[in-house]
């Protein structure tokens, strides 16, 4: 195995780990604005992590671009819906937790 | 060991039908959406494992986002569920008639078993191995115009079978419409529109035209073609009409034109051909390619505005 195949392995792994996180906090956390954030963590930087483990594995700079594309429009999506889903929480009156 | 493959094929199998079950089952509106909505994904990719990436395209556009935004709609439009924390709805009488043998749980659950058997008598009987009309398509691709065979069947083929689609899919929007004429169109608010919200409208809109006028493209030689296109610019108009943004009055009055363009050129090619003395929807040799890409790029728009023209409601949402 080479050294580029071993770092790509790291960020895939690395990246799930985030996915893992983020799951486990969406279902973990006390409101919808900590459950946001822990979303949005796995939504930027697992896949970011993903997609730059594959990128080292691309067969051609296309496949890498192309991936390192779909990461942002993601990103974009991600952090659009999080803020209108959150927008929608506030107006509705629901209040952000709070530690006792 | 099993192959990860199928471990992951037999997960997605189980994920769906337990998905189906959610859907169905479940008696808050919201969830049932959002259960379908995931369904859909799911099944996009279901079908992008059995090898049928046009398939896949048209049910993660189709399927997931604009039936979803649909549904979405006519629930915003019902007015029931609209706050979190909301009771549940109650079941409609048209349910409660059907009595108690024959809950959607139990239609579900007949519909897996029927499944089921379908694909384990398939299985049997060695159907799974068939080409079905692959062979036959695979033969004659030459001279349909496209080296897709998908949209060779679609638009050479069996060109009719298409032909009528759009025909009915074009009813059943003048159906919606003529419905919409009587009812109130909904008060647009005034304000200005949400930053970040009219940002990823401005940022992706002209990202999604770009890639419906790719699957178009694409369409002659890999999976893509006029109602994966469609589909994906009307997402854009769908997204710019929720962003907040309203179309100028010239494209408005152009709207209705749009809707039938589609059809029109596509009935056009038809007579025209026969009239020539072709045969229905048979191409004149070696410019079959042509043919076929100025009726797509005419169904494409088509569809791209019937889907938009079905979601009524310029949701309040770009305005903050």
């Amino acid at each position: 195995m080479s050294i580029v195949e071993g770092l790509s392995g790291v960020l895939i792994v690395a990246g799930g780990f985030f996915f893992l996180a983020g799951t486990a906090g969406l279902l973990r956390f006390p409101d919808i604005y900590t459950r946001l954030h822990a979303l949005t963590k796995a939504d930027n930087l697992g896949l970011g992590l993903v997609v730059a483990g594959l990128c080292l594995r691309a067969r051609s700079w296309a496949e890498a671009v192309t991936l390192i594309a779909i990461w942002l429009v993601v990103l974009l999506t991600g952090s659009t819906a999080c803020y209108l889903v959150a927008r929608f929480a506030l107006r509705s009156g629901i209040r952000p937790w709070r530690h006792r | 060991m099993m192959p990860l493959s199928t471990l992951f094929d037999a997960l997605l199998a189980a994920l769906l039908v337990a998905l189906a079950w959610g859907a169905l089952s479940s008696r808050d509106l919201f969830r049932s959406i959002v259960l379908f909505m995931i369904f859909g994904i799911l099944s996009a990719m279901a079908w992008a494992r059995l090898d049928a990436p046009d398939i896949a395209l048209a049910e993660a556009a189709i399927g997931a986002g604009l039936t979803g935004i649909l549904l979405l709609d006519t629930l915003g439009a019902l007015g029931e569920r609209n706050r979190p924390g909301a009771g549940p709805v109650r079941e409609t009488d048209a349910f409660a008639g059907w009595g108690r043998w024959l809950t959607l749980r139990n239609a579900v659950l007949g519909a897996s078993v029927f499944g089921a058997g379908v694909a384990a008598a398939a299985a049997a009987s060695g159907l799974t191995d068939g080409e079905g009309l692959a062979a036959a398509v695979a033969e004659s691709i030459g001279e349909a115009g496209v080296s897709n065979p998908v949209t060779a069947v679609l638009l050479n083929f069996r060109g009719y079978d298409t032909l009528l689609e759009v025909g009915v899919m074009l009813l059943a929007v003048i159906g919606v419409l003529s419905l919409r004429a009587t009812a109130k169109a909904p008060a647009s608010p005034a304000g200005p529109l949400d930053p970040q919200l009219s940002a990823y409208g401005r940022l992706m809109a002209p990202v999604m035209v770009l890639v419906a006028g790719y699957l178009l493209y694409a369409g002659a030689h890999a999976p893509g073609g006029a109602f994966q296109a469609g589909a994906v610019l009307g997402g854009a108009l769908v997204l710019l009409g929720l962003c907040g943004f309203t179309p100028p009055g010239r494209l408005q009055a152009a709207n209705r034109g749009l809707l039938v363009l589609g059809f029109c050129v596509f009935l056009l090619a038809a007579v025209a051909l026969t009239a020539a003395g072709y045969s229905l929807l048979e191409y004149p040799a070696g410019r079959a390619g042509l043919w076929i890409f100025w009726i797509e790029a005419a169904l494409g728009l088509s569809t791209a505005f019937l889907l938009a023209e079905l979601v009524s409601s310029r949701v309040p949402g770009g305005r903050p």
